[in-house]
């Protein structure tokens, strides 16, 4: 069947006439190839407008293609999984032998669990892994629609609650209905009558200090539920009691509340039910900030931390500073405890001791809500605490590369990959290949030995994952690229890939050199002999189990390790792996610490150095590069940075690469001017707070969060046409631009997208006119459980919306349901033949214009191409063939001619002979003027030419000839 | 993985290869496909029998390819098993279940007639049981396990312990990840896989070895991390190397008989392959791992064979 599609463009067949109009100017050629170059010029033009209105043909499909979307997120129970299975196992059985079926499971994403297959057979289980927390049921629709086979009846079976809170499934069923692929919709349907859950806790943003203010606990219910409520604040109960809750929304519930210690303070309140299905909903959090003395969070990660931090920690409050001090296990993990800091020190502290989301918010929490940040020096900091490629180093004013120094210090490290059976376990091993580069400098050397296919691809060896094995890092991108196309196998023995790595290392001059084994702890155990080798050589071993499949070979790693001089981890969840690698890359990078004295050296003028005249010696520091734009207020002799500090966003940081306890400060700790110093590098680095004193309302709900800001003065008048500007905080700690508009007298609103579990911070500036003073308005919400747990039945109504809009039905008995009934529209394949007609056109324009330009004498060209190109005899044209007649007629006539003339000229001859004959009888034997010449005969033309018009020029007779030549003959004769 | 019978003889062209190769499956968890599929045997029944990476015990005619039925392990999400062993005597299943530490038995519609096994190094446990094979009266079955001890061990058809030897945690010397065991059918030798040294180890009843054979290697002759072994009806060793991606033929004395196959995913070509079988007709299957297909060889004789000493893997 011939498709257009583009039938507009079909109006512009209307030029053909035009064509055939203007063909009469062209009378004065030939007809015949007159009518050449219009037929030309009429096809070209057709094969143009059929081209441009994208001609197509279409051929009809009849087999049928279903995909079922099966929805396993968090908000269906497993219970309710169950019709998902039977209609899985049941409706395929209704297929036809040409009919094939595909699955996907969604939530979040969707993951392709079979793809379109004849006879398919449910395998009693949904094998794929979704990540629960989100329904995006548009995100599996168009999955669906880019896997169907393309010549196939094509339908969509969505088996789900309907809870959307991610993509729009309406609009992606419009685009399926414009696809021809209807979405059938089965709901799925689950017990709730008991649920019982918290809509959300308010309490205000800001409060002052032991002020009563309400806290506000918003209950809802499927039907009357009793339960017991408890709120805490900073994880302490303050109030508990047995609420009764009416079915749907209640009026909140209102508590008392006074807060004495200033700070942040997050409140949560939970509520208990025994026959509670749904659990996940009945808790939330918010949190309230009072006004207080600045107040520093002093980590410190030395093997001794209380003993460490208590140097610096008893100097700052000797100031009067208010110090929390602790080891790594105290650096907060969610953004408003963090805030309740305005400083943090991290003295000493490996990157690897704090995760990267930790590292990302005081990255954030720096940038956009103006924490303080200090990092003070020790053999675990800087660069030799792995800190290089993190989001700690783009807050700092130092960069832990060195490019001041031309010979530096180096280390190597190779990792032994093995492959990781766990879901997107290959994936992670690049991961954390990736973040072992990122902590390593230019100079120092790395590796990836794992099992993988030889050069030629003729068998699989233990190889490297670029050649030389080990190599200096240089420019990391291209190794960050290769390790991407990394495919490790399965290794069968630790053994050979150890001994590769060793050698390897042994052949490299690095300072310091380490192995990092990472497996599930399947292959064979090495030999001890291999191991006692390699740590023989000076090289250190450690091993990471991931996943592994028997808590045996826990222990054989970890066998491993202890004899390689390493350190042995077994992380719980894969997401702790980038951080073990961080740390263990560093290991290689303790050639960044160089120990001995020397003596501060002023650099720039500081404020923070206001007051100091001559610092005591130091007795070592991390080596360190000062970036453009920070200000180095003091260097070693060595020319390295040792105090700098710059503006990070709203926040201030200050980097200082010696340490401050009794190991390289000895001097400076017993200095009186130790506590002195470090509170001005402390107080220069404060968070600021300008905060004005609005009103903030921050809140989470169906996915969705707002943030309003009431501006009022202290006479109680609006503050109108605010200018704010600033950024959300999310619980991933990435930020997100709020745009803020004013939507009454002083109230301003902003919304933004809130699907994930945590906190929300809002970082604002408020100006009154461009060149004011800013201030600051912060504020903050928790959405406590999955917007999964929201609702607790399904959205059957919105599922009947996206079946209407795609064409499909909402499946009520499933039971009789038969995906595979033959009740649409037969599929149409495309098969697009504008391509082609283009070409046609292209072809046939060097036509036209040689037909139009060239005079081509078609009888002599037929002719030369019948005899030179073909080989045949000449052809005759009509032509030819009537010329021929006429001539063959001609000398036939002429032949008649002749003979008429002959017989005139003989009955002439006759008659002259007679009368010759008679005269001669007449007068006796006189000589005849013929004497000699024979005489003809009967029958004999005479050799005598009688000069007739008729003969002229005729040839002459040979008998002629050779008369006259006799005749000549005679006549010189006689004249001798 | 034993098989009794016949092999043919001499060796082909490439050309003579595809025509007698048949590849069976493609990747997925559906009926006729395979994911990862790591042992394969062959029962009396003339059925091939496979366990995949998806926990699946798959069934497919051995004359056809045509897939049967499939049923499910119990457990298979710490991984699965990677020995599969059809019983001389009333051909049901032995499954090597090596991620869950104990050995099951089948029936060929999928019902568990029996198991036992658990983790442990002490003898009589398992950390990673590698492969079961069972005496040719039935009566004794004989396993292999690595993870902490390489090691061969002995149990009764009831899963009673009987002996068992080995070696030492952290020593690799004598035996390196067994990985597979077939039994002669007199009973009284033991081929072992010795995978981590890349050799066959033949051994009495007792332990005591006879004989050790191959090295590694890629040449002809070496072996490369070899996986699984079978004991074909002319009574050669057909080895299917893991990361040599071939089959090796020996003679049960250690000889080199020749060898076939390469790296790749043609017919004829193998990803890292687990698992081999050999029918009684000679037919040769693989478990070509990677490809997740199986490969099924019905007349090796026409096979371009790369012969060993004796100039050809099939006299």
């Amino acid at each position: 069947m011939i498709h257009f599609a583009e039938p507009m463009n079909l109006w512009l067949l209307a030029i053909i006439p035009a064509i055939l109009i203007a063909a009469r100017r062209l009378r004065l050629i030939p007809r015949m190839r007159r009518w050449m170059i219009v037929s030309v010029r009429v096809v070209l033009m057709l094969l143009l407008v059929l081209a441009l209105a994208r001609t197509e043909i279409r051929w009809e499909a009849k087999d049928m293609a279903v995909f079922f979307l099966l929805d396993r997120s968090d908000s269906i129970p497993a219970s309710a999984f169950d019709a998902q299975a039977t209609l899985l196992q049941n409706a395929p059985k209704k297929a036809a032998r040409e009919d094939s079926t595909g699955v996907i499971a969604f939530s979040a994403k969707p993951s392709m669990e079979t793809s379109p297959v004849p006879r398919y057979e449910y395998p009693g289980k949904v094998l794929s892994a979704t990540e629960g927390s989100q329904t995006d049921i548009a995100s599996a629709v168009r999955l669906a629609l880019a896997a169907f086979p393309g010549d196939t009846i094509r339908r969509v079976v969505l088996i789900s609650d309907g809870n959307e809170n991610s993509g729009s499934a309406l609009e992606m069923a419009r685009v399926a209905r414009g696809a021809g692929v209807p979405i059938d919709v089965m709901p799925v349907r689950y017990d709730s009558r008991n649920d019982l859950k918290i809509d959300k806790l308010v309490v205000p943003q800001r409060t002052s200090k032991d002020a009563p203010f309400d806290l506000k606990v918003h209950l809802s219910a499927e039907q009357a539920s009793r339960g017991l409520l408890r709120v805490y604040r900073d994880g302490e109960v303050v109030a508990e009691q047995e609420v009764e809750v009416a079915p749907g929304k209640n009026p909140p519930l209102v508590m008392t509340q006074r807060i004495a210690d200033g700070g942040f303070h997050q409140y949560s309140a939970v509520i208990e039910n025994r026959d509670d299905p749904r659990p996940q909903n009945n808790r939330a959090q918010a949190f309230t900030y009072l006004k207080a003395e600045p107040k520093v969070l002093l980590i410190d990660g030395s093997s001794e931390p209380t003993r460490s931090a208590a140097f610096l920690a008893t100097a700052l409050r000797a100031e009067n500073i208010i110090v929390e001090a602790g080891g790594p296990s105290l650096l907060p993990v969610s953004l408003p405890d963090l805030q309740k800091y305005d400083t943090l020190v991290l003295s000493n502290m490996a990157a690897g001791d704090m995760s990267q989301a930790q590292m990302q918010m005081i990255e954030r929490a720096v940038h956009d809500l103006g924490l303080g940040l200090i990092m003070i020096g020790g053999e675990n900091s800087f660069g030799a605490g792995g800190y290089n490629d993190t989001p700690i180093e783009k807050a700092l004013p130092v960069r832990m590369d060195i490019k001041q120094k031309k010979i530096l210090p180096n280390g190597a490290l190779a990792i032994v990959l093995h492959t990781c059976e766990i879901p997107s376990g290959n994936a992670w091993a690049k991961e954390i290949s990736i973040a072992s580069l990122n902590v390593l400098s230019a100079q120092d050397y790395f590796g990836i030995a794992y099992l993988g296919s030889d050069t030629f691809g003729g068998s699989y060896t233990d190889r490297w994952a670029w050649e030389p094995g080990l190599q200096q890092v240089g420019d990391k991108r291209a190794m960050r690229n290769t390790i991407k196309g990394v495919a490790p196998l399965d290794m069968m023995s630790f053994d050979p890939t150890l001994r590769l790595a060793a050698k390897a290392l042994s052949e490299v001059k690095a300072q310091t050199k380490h192995i990092v084994v990472i497996s599930d702890g399947d292959p064979s155990p090495p030999d001890q002999d291999v191991v006692n080798s390699i740590r023989n050589q000076g090289i250190t071993v450690s091993a990471v189990a991931i996943a592994p499949h028997s808590g045996m070979t826990v222990d054989t790693l970890e066998q491993m390790a202890y004899w390689g001089g390493g350190n042995f981890y077994y992380p719980k969840t894969s997401s702790e792996l980038p951080r073990i690698f961080t740390k263990e890359a560093t290991v290689v990078r303790k050639s960044l610490i160089r120990e001995e004295r020397f003596n501060p050296v002023s650099n720039m003028q500081s404020e923070i150095l206001t007051g100091f005249v001559s610092l005591p010696s130091l007795d070592g520091y991390v080596i360190t590069t000062t970036k453009e734009l920070a200000t180095e207020a003091l260097a070693t002799e060595f020319e390295d940075p040792l105090l700098v500090h710059w503006r990070y966003g709203l926040g201030k940081t200050v980097a200082f690469t010696s340490d401050a306890k009794d190991k390289w400060a000895s001097s400076w700790v017993q200095w009186p001017n130790f506590a002195k110093f470090w509170a001005q590098v402390v107080r220069w680095s404060l968070r600021e707070t300008n905060n004005a004193n609005y009103q903030v309302n921050t809140e989470v709900e169906g996915g969705q969060g707002r943030l309003t800001i009431d501006a009022v003065d202290e006479n109680g008048n609006f503050i109108n046409f605010l200018d704010f500007s600033g950024s959300i905080i999310k619980p991933n700690f990435e930020s997100e631009e709020v745009k803020v508009s004013q939507t009454a007298p002083g109230r301003y609103e902003a919304t933004f997208p809130a699907g994930q579990v945590g906190s929300y911070m809002a970082s604002l500036t408020a100006k009154s006119a461009p060149d004011a003073e800013p201030q600051f308005v912060t504020g903050g919400v928790s959405l406590a459980y999955s917007p999964e747990y929201e609702s607790s039945r399904s959205a059957d109504e919105f599922l009947k919306r996206i079946a209407e809009a795609s064409g499909g039905q909402f499946i009520s008995d499933a039971k009789n349901y038969n995906p595979y009934a033959r009740n649409l529209p037969p599929a149409r394949r495309p098969l697009p033949l504008w391509p082609w007609l283009l070409l046609g056109a292209i072809l046939l324009v060097p036509v036209d214009v040689f037909l139009r330009r060239v005079y081509l004498d078609w009888a002599e060209f037929l002719s030369w191409f019948r005899t030179k190109v073909m080989g045949l005899l000449p052809a005759r044209t009509p032509l030819e063939e009537v010329g021929r007649l006429e001539s063959l007629k001609a000398a036939k006539e002429r032949a008649l001619q002749e003979r008429e003339e002959e017989k005139r000229e003989r009955e002439v001859r006759d008659s002259f002979r007679e009368r010759l004959a008679q005269q001669t009888s007449e007068r006796g034997s006189e000589p005849s003027v013929f004497e000699g010449q024979d005489k003809p005969g009967p029958g004999m033309r005479s050799t005598k030419h009688t000069v007739t018009p008729d003969n002229e020029g005729a040839p002459p007779a040979q008998g002629g000839m050779s008369s006259l030549m006799e005749a000549k003959k005679r006549a010189q004769k006689r004249k001798k | 993985m034993l098989a009794s019978g016949l092999v043919g003889c001499g060796s082909g062209e490439d050309a003579a290869d595809s025509k007698s190769i048949q590849v069976v499956g493609t990747a997925g968890r559906q009926p006729g496909q395979f994911s990862k599929p790591r042992a394969v045997a062959i029962s009396k029944a003339n059925e091939i029998v496979v366990v995949d990476r998806t926990g699946r015990i798959i069934v497919h005619d051995l004359k056809t390819g045509e897939f049967v039925r499939q049923f499910w392990l119990p457990k298979w999400e710490n991984g699965t098993p990677t020995g599969i062993s059809m019983d001389p005597t009333d051909d049901t299943i032995w499954v090597a279940d090596t991620h869950y530490h104990r050995v099951l038995q089948y029936d060929h519609e999928g019902n568990l007639l029996s198991q036992f096994g658990e983790e442990g190094e002490d003898p009589g446990k398992f950390v990673f049981i590698t492969d079961v094979c069972p005496d040719p009266d039935g009566k004794m079955l004989w396993i292999t396990d690595y993870g902490r001890r390489n090691r061969v061990m002995q149990f009764t058809r009831a899963g009673e312990f009987v002996r068992e030897w080995g070696t030492k945690l952290f020593e690799t010397d004598d035996l390196q990840r067994p990985q597979a065991v077939s039994i002669s059918p007199d009973g009284q030798r033991l081929y072992v896989v010795d995978t981590g040294n890349c050799r066959i180890n033949v051994y009495t009843r007792d332990g005591e070895l006879v004989k050790s054979f191959g090295e590694p290697g890629l040449e002809p002759g070496q072996l490369n991390m070899p996986q699984d072994l079978a004991l074909g009806p002319d009574g050669r060793l057909y080895v299917i190397e893991y990361s040599n991606c071939r089959i090796s033929t020996f003679s049960t004395e250690g000889e080199f008989l020749g060898l076939w196959g390469s790296a790749g995913n043609h017919p004829g070509q193998f990803f890292t392959p687990w698992g081999i079988a050999v029918a009684n007709d000679g037919t040769i299957v693989v478990a070509d791992t990677m490809n997740h297909r199986i490969q099924i060889m019905r007349h090796p004789a026409e096979l371009a064979w790369t012969p060993g000493s004796n100039q050809g893997a099939h006299q």
